[in-house]
């Protein structure tokens, strides 16, 4: 796929992405980059549709049998359920809403990149779902930015990771061998053995997929949102979901601890509590749904 | 037991190539400058070193008889330096960083022969070995 880049982009972005594109092409099995199954993607052009309505997006839901069966059990989740049970994919959406259906929908199927065996992918996966949780939970404790764009770019963030150990999962394994030993920091790891890390991989994938020019500036910086030239408060929040989820048991390893990136969004201690306790009861919950 | 020399400054392309080496009878061992790489060719008398690119030019213009003589897979960029260096009569092969374990053992596989199971032990150059 040739890269849709902002006017502005020089050419030494797009060389870069390019080359992002052709290492993990070259060193991919199947000469593919992860891809998000179709009911996703058009998911998330929904979301980007000022005027979509829920009937577009039960077409969407309705044409996986699987998927309309897994929205229903979600929808009927305690951590869902508003009134009656959904008996209809009409009444999942109507009771998720449709920004949440969406988030709910693309959850189920970016899920489905994380089924390598092995417990490195389920803790990625893990970490991927604690970091959307705890993104939109801060968003919302700190009022910075609206929730319900936030949970897509927290649960994208490391996604990087999964390509990387999709297209070469022996050096995954030394990487993460040498973060484990105090050897360096992972992303410095990852740019000394791809040329680039796997934030830079991650925002690529994340423009490939629909997300927006800021959502993408976020991922591409959330290990240091100083650098991020737009979406640099959504880089802090991921950057402090980060360590949040790190806090819960559900962390990778991080550069900066959660209280440090929490009092830079203005959140006192007793603030920070609070929300890595909801973020904690929302993971339990969310899990079982998307295992 | 074969003996494996990897030069490179990085810590990452000497871990990823001690991984990929498990899977041959051979003995491996490290270094991360010229000077380093060219001790440790006299020391120990590698039967293949896998060097990159911007330190095999260093080493090799040394004129060295002991480095000379050892098969050299380089380990390259697409820079066109990198690529120049291929012609040099000791470099047997070629592989463009990052590499995957196919490619790898295509290189490596003329001085090494199959890879095997079996995990190969490694010992770390008594000079400079860095980790």
């Amino acid at each position: 796929m040739s890269d849709i880049v902002a006017p502005d982009a020089t050419l030494a972005e797009q060389l870069r992405r390019q080359r992002v594109r052709t290492t993990l092409t070259h060193l991919s099995r199947t000469g593919d980059l992860p891809a998000l199954p179709h009911a996703a993607t058009a998911a998330l052009a929904l979301a980007r549709t000022p005027d979509a309505d829920a009937v577009e997006l039960c077409n969407v839901i309705g044409s996986d049998v699987g998927l309309a069966a897994r929205i229903l059990r979600i929808a009927n989740s305690a951590a869902y359920i508003r009134r009656a049970p959904a008996r209809s994919v009409h009444d999942a959406v109507l009771a998720l809403g449709l920004r949440k259906t969406c988030d709910v929908l693309v959850a189920a199927c970016f899920r489905q990149l994380y089924r390598d065996p092995g417990g490195y992918a389920q803790n990625l996966w893990n970490h991927a779902l604690a970091v959307g949780i705890a993104t939109e939970e801060l968003a919302r404790t700190t009022h910075r930015l609206d929730p319900g764009t936030c949970f897509l770019p927290g649960l994208f963030h490391d996604v990087g990771r999964i390509a990387f150990l999709l297209a070469d999962e022996a050096s995954v394994e030394v990487i993460q061998g040498l973060v484990d030993a105090g050897a360096g920091a992972r992303p410095e790891l990852e740019a000394e053995w791809y040329g680039f890390d796997h934030a830079e991989v991650g925002a690529l994938l994340a423009a490939d997929w629909g997300l927006d020019a800021d959502q993408c500036e976020a991922i591409r910086w959330h290990h240091d949102p100083a650098h991020a030239s737009g979406g640099r408060t959504l880089a802090l929040l991921l950057s402090a979901a980060d360590a949040i989820a790190t806090a819960i048991g559900c962390g990778t390893g991080i550069e900066r601890s959660a209280r440090d990136l929490c009092a830079e969004l203005g959140l006192s201690e007793e603030d920070e509590t609070g929300c890595a306790e909801r973020v904690h009861a929302a993971f339990a919950e969310q899990r079982e749904l998307f295992a | 037991m074969k003996i494996v020399l990897t030069v490179d400054r990085s810590r990452v392309v000497r871990a990823v190539v001690e991984r990929h080496l498990e899977r041959f009878a051979c003995l491996s061992i490290e270094a991360t400058t010229a000077d380093e790489a060219i001790v440790a060719a006299r020391e120990h008398r590698p039967a293949l070193m896998l060097v990159e690119a911007g330190v095999h030019a260093v080493a090799a213009r040394s004129g060295d008889a002991a480095y000379l003589a050892v098969p050299v897979v380089l380990l390259a960029t697409d820079h066109p330096a990198s690529v120049r260096l291929c012609d040099d009569a000791s470099v047997v092969a070629s592989l463009r960083k990052p590499f995957d374990q196919s490619s790898f053992d295509r290189a490596v596989r003329g001085v090494l022969g199959t890879p095997q199971v079996a995990a190969a032990a490694n010992v770390h150059a008594a000079q400079g070995a860095s980790r």
